[in-house]
């Protein structure tokens, strides 16, 4: 059985704990870099080194991580810091950026509805979108995204109930296929 | 609109997103790593400093009358003998007073 994020990060406190952290970085890697190339409007490389920045400031604060909340939820609070003090920095990006084909999975209808859903996706506010993503892709509860996003709760839920609504208005043909499959 | 319908569009999102493919990113975080902060040891320079604070320390005392300190603080675990025991006493009288109330 898998470790689990938990006991790795115990293990990469003690000696020789480089390569369980090695461990949760390959587990966490593409989430993190697909979250953070959303934040960034597709650009791959931004995202990249933002998703770094991520890992190497979680690997020096390990010994601070209490396990009040998930590794992943801590890991993604990081994050979105590394982002926000990137927007601070600089002006975000405002063309989208198509970045699909460094992805995996070549199914015409995968790529069609990834497509459509990221185009329904940009007409969503900055922080909805944001809150919508970690809800629905990555599954965070709403105190989650809350402790991620630095936002109050009710906000959270405001943010994913309205901007759940208008995806599924958007891109309501898609939902009889699903439901059909069954996927 | 229904749980069901929450459930679709979340299933979709999850099963059709595409796995970005490492290419090398974890060894390149694993290469930028710092290094994993080492123990803190005593040096020779810390005990030399230590040990100056500690001479330091036994040189002040010893300037200052050493029994009116004590006896300050003698006075000082009196009070609070006093002050503990009266506290003590407050408290089994609040926790007697129901019992004997019923008693009579």
């Amino acid at each position: 059985m898998d470790a689990s994020d938990e006991q790795l990060v115990a293990r990469a406190l003690g000696p020789d704990g480089r390569q369980a952290f090695g461990v949760l970085v390959e587990r966490h890697q593409s989430a993190l870099r697909a979250t953070l190339r959303r934040f960034t409007h597709g650009n791959a490389a931004l995202a990249d080194d933002l998703a770094q920045e991520t890992f190497i400031r979680a690997y020096r604060a390990l010994a601070a991580f209490r396990g009040d909340s998930g590794f992943r939820t801590w890991l993604y609070r990081i994050g979105y810091r590394c982002f926000l003090s990137e927007v601070r920095r600089h002006e975000p990006p405002t063309e989208e950026v198509a970045e699909h084909h460094a992805l995996t999975g070549d199914g015409a209808e995968r790529r069609a509805f990834m497509e459509d859903y990221e185009a329904a996706l940009g007409q969503l506010a900055p922080g909805q979108r944001d809150a919508v993503h970690l809800a629905l892709q990555r599954g965070f509860s709403h105190p989650e995204i809350a402790d991620i996003m630095g936002l109050p709760i009710g906000t959270v839920k405001t943010h994913v109930l309205r901007g759940r609504q208008k995806l599924q208005e958007l891109l309501s043909d898609w939902q009889e296929g699903f439901d059909h499959d069954g996927t | 609109m229904t749980a069901h319908d929450d459930d679709w569009l979340a299933r979709a999102l999850r099963t059709h997103e595409p796995r970005i493919e490492d290419r090398g990113f974890t060894q390149r975080v694993m290469a930028a790593l710092p290094p994993a902060p080492a123990p803190r040891v005593v040096k020779e320079k810390d005990w030399i400093v230590l040990a100056g604070a500690a001479t330091g320390s036994a040189i002040a005392a010893s300037q200052f009358p050493l029994e009116p300190f004590l006896r300050v603080l003698v006075e000082a675990a009196q009070i609070t003998w006093i002050g503990a025991a009266l506290m003590l006493a407050c408290m089994a009288g609040v926790l007697l007073a129901e019992p004997v109330r019923r008693a009579f």
